[in-house]
Formats: C-alpha cells, structure tokens, sequence
C-alpha cells in the first residue's frame, strides 16, 4: 500500500488525483486523520514552503500543490471534530480594499494551516471595517494584511488606524506583506512584522504567538 | 543636461517615438517588477556603472518597490510620479486613478505588455508546455478570476490593430468584456523637455528616492 512518503511525495508533485486517492485509500485502511494530515499532507506542504522560498518551486507549482493537498483534507476533515485539531493559534488574513489580488495571500493562507494555525481567510478587496469585524468574531492572535498594488498598501495604515480607534489594536498582532510592502513600510505604519515570503510569515507568526516553529 | 533614460522593454516603442536625438535610452528586460527587490538592486547597478552623463530619466513609476531608495553621487535622478508604466501608457497618473476607481480589477495590455507575453493567454501556452491543458486552465481560472475587464491601451505605435485585435482575443479567452483607452505620450515628452513639476519625483544626487513619495 502506499506510504505517507508516497501521499507527501503526491502533494509535492501536485498531483491531485493521486493524493485524493492516497488519502481514501488510508481512510479506508482505518489510519487516523491527523496522521494523515500531519505525516502525509502537511509533511508535504512543508517540503513545498521550502523548494518555494529556495525558489526551487513557483507560484503556479505550489498553487497546484495547495489544490491536491486541500483534495486530501476535503476528504479527512469531516473525520474529525474540530477539538481534535491541535492549533497553535488563529490568524485572520485578508487582502485590503481596493486590491483583488487573491494568491500570494492564499499560498500564505495554506503555509500558516500547515504550520498548525487556524486561518480565518477573508479573501480580497477587504475595507478596515471588514477586519475588525472579523477580529471581533474570530478573536485571532494575529491579523495578517497583503497588498500587491502601491495604490492599495496605504489601506494597510487606514486599517490598522481603524483598530486603534475602535481599541482592538492592543488584543492583536497586525503582520503585512505583499511585493511593494518591506520592513521599513511594516515599520512607518506600526504594524508589529513583515513577511518577505511565506515561510517568513510563518515563522514570524510563531514568534509572535511565542511559539517555536 | 546631458541625459540618458534608463526604461522597461515594455515601452521601448512609445520612448523611441518620442525621444530626442540628445538622450540615450538604456533598456531593461521586461517584467523586472515581478520580483521588486530584483529591479531595484539592477536599476542602482545601472545607476552605478553609468559616468557618462549628469542627470537619469527613468521610463519606470514606482512599479512596486522598483525605484524604493535608489540614489547617485553624480546625477540628478527624473521619475514619473507614477505607480507603473499603466500610468505612463495612459499619459497621467489622474486617468489611471480614475479607471481603477471605477474597475479594480482591469488587466491594462498595449504593444509591450503583448511583445512579452505578459497576459493570460501567453501564461496559458506558457502553462501548457509544462503542466499540461488540465492545470493550465485550472492555474489561468484561479490567476484571473477576480479580473472584470482588459483594456488595450493605443499608444499610436506600428502594430496597433493588430495588438487590439489579439487584445480582444485575450478578453475572449478569460470571458471577460474588452475596452479600448485611448494612450497619451505626454508624460513622457514633458520628462524629456525637461519640465519636471508635480508630477516627477525628482532626486538630487547624495538624495535618496523613498516609496512614499508615490504613494
């Protein structure tokens, strides 16, 4: 039968056909879910983040990555109550008003899944409001913004404005990232990090939740 | 002044039809800007090696962090005040402002942006050779499903019907509606006359260029 080796192997190649078939094939074999997810899934997604950053790995590549890997969760998810699921803390991302771009955000998503966080996804073009009405519901540790244009980063600064004036600005920690972001800019708005690439906001996401990645 | 531009592939021809015979032009590759950090580090080596003359144009906006803390010793450095070449393509940076208020999601093409490649049907072939037709299009789905419109800029370069008409076709191709904006080289010939007001950042030499100055 095939080894967790195979299904991690499977999520690097992107082949989602052959992880959803991995992953029945384990449930049907009655492995346990979370080991599915950790030593097959996730181990996989792990080896990805890294080729990604060592630029071994492109977008396009990991995107299909994330697609075969969510194929297997879609199949061992509803196997496990959400209790079960160990997490190291919540972090809600989103794409700020204005800026539609939906991808680098979502591979962040994924990589910060994988690492054992609980992401709260807005998705895109979300107003300073949305945020904090999404820091009042979900109550995350972390609040993660992204921007790919120059004429949408300064959304960033009105958003974390916002969470002063509305006294949420203390309960969380504000990370950014996106091609026109840096650490100076991080830095001239008050946000508390910067991630210059996934990995980066995963790591900086267990430090700030003071944990060890 | 004894000047050179220093630009992006992508308006090579625009540049070429409106440069004085006084100035050189110095091209980049196209779509440096992908990898931000990549196409500030080239522009510097470039500002860098060039002795030769005491003030540099640049046929770039901000183009994400492309420009963020350039400096010189020796030259006055002339940037548009502009996110990127869309705003250059459109003649200023009010007429970009005003199509992105109205429609967000915009994918702007014109002769350079087609020369290269760089839009969904060239990614699709791209995608093709190596992924296959089945992720191809599932990669060109997920790339630009949240783009409501392209927009073919005519700049009034050789080609022109051409390149709406394959614009057109790339709007065909990703089912979305397809407009037409009329360019304007006028930021452009007014950096090359010279007169730089508002609309440049202009950058003394021992100066540095910062990114809020765009913004």
């Amino acid at each position: 039968m095939s080894s967790f080796n195979d299904l991690a192997e499977s999520v690097i190649t992107g082949n989602f056909g052959k992880v959803k078939e991995i992953t029945q094939e384990m449930i049907d074999k009655g492995i346990g879910p979370l080991e599915i997810i950790n030593d097959g899934l996730i181990a996989g997604m792990n080896v990805v983040g890294v080729r990604f950053k060592a630029e071994d790995m492109f977008v396009p590549e990991v995107m299909m990555s994330a697609k075969a890997m969510a194929g297997g969760m879609e199949l061992v998810k509803p196997l496990i109550a959400d209790t079960d699921m160990p997490s190291v803390g919540t972090v809600v991302l989103g794409t700020v008003k204005g800026d539609l771009h939906d991808i680098g955000k979502s591979l962040v998503a994924m990589i910060l899944e994988s690492g054992g966080f609980k992401v709260v996804n807005l998705g895109t073009d979300i107003a300073p409001e949305g945020f904090v009405k999404a820091i009042r519901e979900h109550k995350p540790q972390i609040v993660g913004m992204s921007a790919l244009l120059t004429t949408t980063m300064l959304n960033m600064k009105a958003t974390i404005e916002l969470l002063k004036e509305e006294g949420l600005r203390d309960q969380v920690k504000v990370i950014v990232g996106g091609a026109p972001v840096s650490q100076s800019f991080a830095d001239e708005i008050g946000a508390d990090g910067y991630g210059s690439d996934a990995m980066v906001a995963k790591d900086l996401c267990f430090k700030l939740v003071g944990k060890a990645s | 002044m004894h000047a050179k531009i220093i630009a992006c592939s992508t308006m090579a021809d625009e540049i070429k039809m409106v440069l004085p015979a006084d100035i050189e032009l110095e091209l980049l590759p196209y779509a440096l800007h992908n990898t931000p950090q990549k196409l500030q580090a080239e522009l510097q080596q470039r500002i860098d090696a060039d002795v030769e003359h005491d003030t540099l144009l640049f046929g770039y906006g901000l183009c994400s962090y492309g420009v963020a803390n350039l400096s010189s010793e020796r030259h006055t450095l002339v940037i548009p005040k502009v996110h990127d070449c869309i705003s250059l393509l459109l003649g200023a940076r009010e007429v970009y402002d005003r199509e992105f208020e109205q429609f967000p999601g915009t994918y702007f093409l014109s002769k350079g942006w087609i020369d290269q490649g760089a839009e969904p049907y060239g990614d699709y072939l791209r995608y093709v050779e190596k992924y296959g037709e089945e992720n191809a299009r599932w990669l060109i789905d997920s790339q630009y499903a949240n783009y409501q419109r392209i927009v073919f800029i005519d700049t009034g370069v050789e080609k022109m019907e051409s390149c709406l008409a394959y614009s057109q076709r790339v709007a065909g191709f990703i089912k979305v509606p397809h407009g037409e904006l009329k360019g304007s080289l006028r930021l452009l010939e007014k950096m090359f006359r010279g007169e730089w007001d508002e609309e440049f950042v202009v950058t003394p030499p021992g100066r540095m260029v910062l990114q809020h100055q765009f913004l």
